[in-house]
C-alpha cells in the first residue's frame, strides 16, 4: 500500500472545491516562441458539477485539464485539488494527488493492453492498496452500473471503442475520486456510442454526485453539461457559472 | 500485491512482441551457453594440465629442504628428523583427509650413457609401489614396466627421446655416472620400462630408478629430496600448505603449493583466464546490448502508455521497476535456457571430452606441460553461482537506463494528441 505523502498540505475548508484554480499561467517554448497556452485564469469547480470547458483547437483545452489534474504544473498561480495545493508538490507527492482525488479518461481511451477488463477498472485500486475482495466488489459494482457485465476477462484488444471508454469510465470513478477529468471523451466514438458513455457519465454525477469536468468542441456533448467554460486563446472568454437543471 | 501486479504486467509486455522477445532470449541463451561452454572447457584444461604437471612434477604440495630451489648443486636433503615430522603431519586428520597419498623422493643429476652415445640426466629416485599411484611415468609407458624388484641390476625407466638418442631398447644395459659427495659412482643399469609424455624436456632428460638403488648410489642411505603430496582436490593446496607449515613450524623445510613450485604453469593458467574472461566478456556485452536495445525499444514504444501509468498515479520508483522487471524476466529467461544447455553440454563433455585433435591435428603443451588433446569439461567449484551473479548483473545494468527513461516520462504523454 502506498501511504500518503507527507507533503500533501490540506487546505482547512468545511468543502473545498474539487478544484480551483487562482491567476494560473502555463507557458510553452515553441522553437524561438514562447506560447502561452493557459493564460491568468481563475476559477474553481465545486463538487458535484458537471462541467464542460469548450473551445477551439489550440485554445487551451488540454493543458487545463492537465493542470487541474496535476498532471502539469503552472508557472504562475495556485491549483488546489480537494483542497491540496499541488502548485510545488515534487513527483511523487503529484502522483500521490493524482492517485488518491483524480480519475481520467482520456480521447483515446489508454487502458492498459495487457491488463483485462477488469484488472485496467482496479488497477487505482491496487496502487492505493485496497485488498482483493474489496477492490473485486467495487469493480463488478461499477461494472454493472455502467453495462459492462460479462466482459472482465476481455483485453482492450477484444472490446469495441465505446466498451473501452466505458472501462476507461469504471476505472475513474471506482475509487471515488474528487474529481473526473475527461479528455474529449467521445472524440473517438460514434455519435451512438457516444451518447451512451455521455448518458452514463450524467447518471453517475445525477445518482453518485460524481464532479466531472470535461473538454469538448461537440455541442451536442456542451448541450449536456450544467456548467460550460469557454476557453479562448487560453483565457476564460465566458463561463455560465451557474447550474442548469 | 503490487510486486504481483508489476510482475504480471511485466511478463505480459514480454510477450507483445513474441518475436523480438524470443530472438533477443535466444540470444541470450547462447552468450550463457557460450560462457559456461568455454568456461568448462578453460577449466578441464587447467585441471588437466595441473593434474599432468602436480602427477610429472612434485605433487600439489611439496614438502622439500629449505633453500633447496636457490642452492640446486647442493642437493640439499631433509634431514631425519624433518622427514619423521612431515609423516605425522601427513597423518593428522585435517591433512589426512585431503590427501590421496604422499611420494618420497631422491633428486640427483648425472650422465647416462650406452654403448653408442652419452646424455646429461635429471634422476627421480622413487619409491616404486607408492609413485605407482601418483606418478604420470607409470601411466605414460609405452614399453616394459614401471620399477619393482627384478633381477640383480637395478632398473631404469627412460624417455622416448632419451631412448632413441641412446640408441636403447628394453632391456638394454646403460651406465648412470653421478656424484656422490667429492666422489664420482657410477652404476649399472637395465632398461626396465620407457616412457612418451609428449613433453621434450621430461622424455628426453628425465629417468627414474628404485630410491633405495639412488640413495646406495650416492651414499646417502634414507636421504629424500623432497615428499611430494598429491591431493584429492587441487583447490585444497593453499589450505593443506598451511596446515602442514604449520606442523612443521620452525624446521629448516620449504612447503610449497604446486603454484609455488610450478610458477610457470601457474602464470600460463592466469594468463588462459584472463583471455577467457575477456572472450567471455566480450560475448556477454554484446548479449547485453541486445537486452539493452530491446528493452530501450519497448520503453520508447510505449512512451504514451508509460505516461498513463504516470497519470493514473504509479510512482515514479514503480515505473523503473516495472522495466526492470521486465529486463530481469527477459534475462532470467534466456539465461534459463543458455544455463540448461550449457550444463548439458558440460555433463556430456565431461563425460566423453571434446577432442581437439579435430579442429587441428597436432599435440601441443604448454608452460612445459603436454596438454591433451581430448580435454574433459570441469567446472570449478562457484563458477555457477559466479556466472548467475554475473548474468544478473548484466541484466539489471541493461535495464538501468530504460527504467530510467519510463520513470521520467511524464504524465502529460498520457493526454498528447494521437
Amino acid at each position: 500500500m502506498i501511504p500518503p505523502s507527507p507533503s500533501l498540505t490540506s487546505v482547512p475548508s468545511g468543502a473545498p472545491p474539487a478544484v480551483a484554480l487562482d491567476d494560473v499561467t502555463k507557458r510553452y517554448q515553441s522553437g524561438a516562441d514562447q506560447v502561452v497556452a493557459v493564460n491568468d485564469v481563475s476559477l474553481a469547480i465545486e463538487k458535484g458539477e458537471f462541467c464542460a470547458i469548450a473551445g477551439p483547437s489550440g485554445s487551451g483545452k488540454t493543458t487545463l485539464l492537465n493542470l487541474m489534474g496535476a498532471l502539469d504544473q503552472p508557472d504562475d498561480g495556485r491549483i488546489l485539488v480537494d483542497g491540496v495545493d499541488v502548485t510545488r508538490l515534487g513527483h511523487g507527492a503529484r502522483a500521490d494527488v493524482r492517485l488518491r482525488k483524480v480519475g481520467f479518461i482520456f480521447q483515446a481511451y489508454n487502458l492498459i493492453p495487457v491488463l483485462t477488463a477488469l484488472e485496467n477498472a482496479e488497477f487505482v485500486l491496487l496502487l492505493q492498496g485496497v485488498g482483493a475482495r474489496e477492490r473485486e466488489q467495487r469493480v463488478r459494482e461499477v461494472f454493472r452500473r455502467i453495462g459492462l457485465d460479462g466482459l472482465e476477462s476481455r483485453r482492450p484488444h477484444a472490446l469495441s471503442g465505446g466498451q473501452q471508454q466505458r472501462v476507461a469510465v469504471a476505472r475513474a470513478i471506482v475509487a471515488r475520486p474528487a474529481l473526473v477529468l475527461a479528455d474529449e471523451p467521445t472524440a473517438n466514438l460514434d455519435s451512438h456510442a457516444g451518447a451512451a458513455l455521455l448518458d452514463v457519465m450524467q447518471q453517475l454525477n445525477a445518482q453518485l454526485g460524481m464532479t466531472f469536468v470535461f473538454s469538448t468542441h461537440d455541442p451536442r456533448v456542451m448541450e449536456r453539461a450544467n456548467r460550460l467554460i469557454d476557453l479562448q486563446d487560453g483565457q476564460v472568454a465566458n463561463d455560465s457559472g451557474r447550474r442548469r437543471a | 500485491m503490487t510486486a504481483r501486479l508489476l510482475l504480471r504486467m511485466a511478463w505480459r509486455n514480454l510477450w507483445r512482441h513474441p518475436r523480438r522477445t524470443g530472438l533477443t532470449a535466444a540470444a541470450f541463451a547462447v552468450g550463457v551457453f557460450l560462457l559456461i561452454f568455454f568456461l568448462g572447457l578453460g577449466d578441464g584444461m587447467h585441471e588437466k594440465m595441473i593434474d599432468t604437471g602436480v602427477r610429472i612434477g612434485s605433487g600439489h604440495v611439496v614438502v622439500e629442504p629449505e633453500g633447496a630451489r636457490e642452492k640446486v648443486a647442493a642437493n640439499l636433503v631433509l634431514t631425519p628428523d624433518s622427514v619423521q615430522a612431515v609423516q605425522r603431519v601427513l597423518a593428522s586428520a585435517p591433512v589426512a583427509r585431503r590427501i590421496k597419498g604422499s611420494a618420497p623422493r631422491l633428486l640427483a643429476s648425472g650422465l647416462l650413457s650406452s654403448a653408442n652415445n652419452s646424455t646429461g640426466v635429471e634422476v627421480i629416485g622413487a619409491d616404486a609401489a607408492r609413485e605407482a599411484n601418483f606418478s604420470l611415468l607409470p601411466a605414460r609407458l609405452v614399453e616394459g614396466r614401471y620399477l619393482g624388484p627384478d633381477g640383480t641390476t637395478p632398473p631404469v625407466v627412460i624417455g622416448q627421446a632419451l631412448a632413441e638418442k641412446l640408441k636403447v631398447g628394453l632391456d638394454a644395459k646403460v651406465v648412470l655416472m653421478t656424484q656422490a659427495g667429492s666422489e664420482i659412482e657410477s652404476q649399472l643399469l637395465r632398461v626396465r620400462g620407457i616412457f612418451k609424455t609428449g613433453m621434450d624436456d621430461v622424455d628426453g632428460h628425465v629417468i627414474t630408478v628404485p630410491l633405495a638403488d639412488l640413495q646406495a648410489l650416492l651414499s646417502r642411505p634414507g636421504a629424500l629430496s623432497q615428499e611430494a603430496i598429491f591431493l584429492w582436490r587441487a583447490d585444497d593446496a593453499q589450505r593443506v600448505r598451511n596446515l602442514i607449515e604449520a606442523g612443521l613450524h620452525q624446521r629448516p623445510v620449504s612447503v610449497l603449493t604446486w603454484r609455488e613450485a610450478m610458477p610457470q604453469l601457474d602464470q600460463f593458467i592466469v594468463v588462459d583466464d584472463a583471455g577467457n574472461y575477456i572472450f567471455n566478456g566480450v560475448v556477454l556485452i554484446m548479449v547485453t546490448l541486445g537486452v539493452l536495445n530491446t528493452v530501450l525499444m519497448a520503453v520508447l514504444e510505449r512512451r504514451r502508455e508509460f505516461g498513463l501509468l504516470a497519470a493514473l498515479g504509479m510512482r515514479p520508483y514503480l515505473v523503473s521497476l516495472m522495466v526492470m522487471t521486465e529486463a530481469m524476466l527477459l534475462t532470467a529467461l534466456g539465461a534459463g535456457v543458455g544455463l540448461a544447455a550449457g550444463l548439458a553440454a558440460h555433463r556430456y563433455f565431461s563425460v566423453h571430452g571434446l577432442n581437439l585433435a579435430l579442429v587441428g591435428n597436432q599435440s601441443f603443451s604448454a608452460a612445459g606441460v603436454a596438454i591433451d588433446m581430448v580435454v574433459k569439461s570441469y567446472l570449478y567449484p562457484g563458477r555457477i553461482r559466479w556466472s548467475l551473479t554475473i548474468i544478473t548483473a548484466l541484466g539489471a545494468l541493461a535495464a538501468l537506463y530504460p527504467a530510467w527513461r519510463a520513470a521520467r516520462t511524464p504524465p502529460t504523454e498520457a493526454t498528447r494528441g494521437l
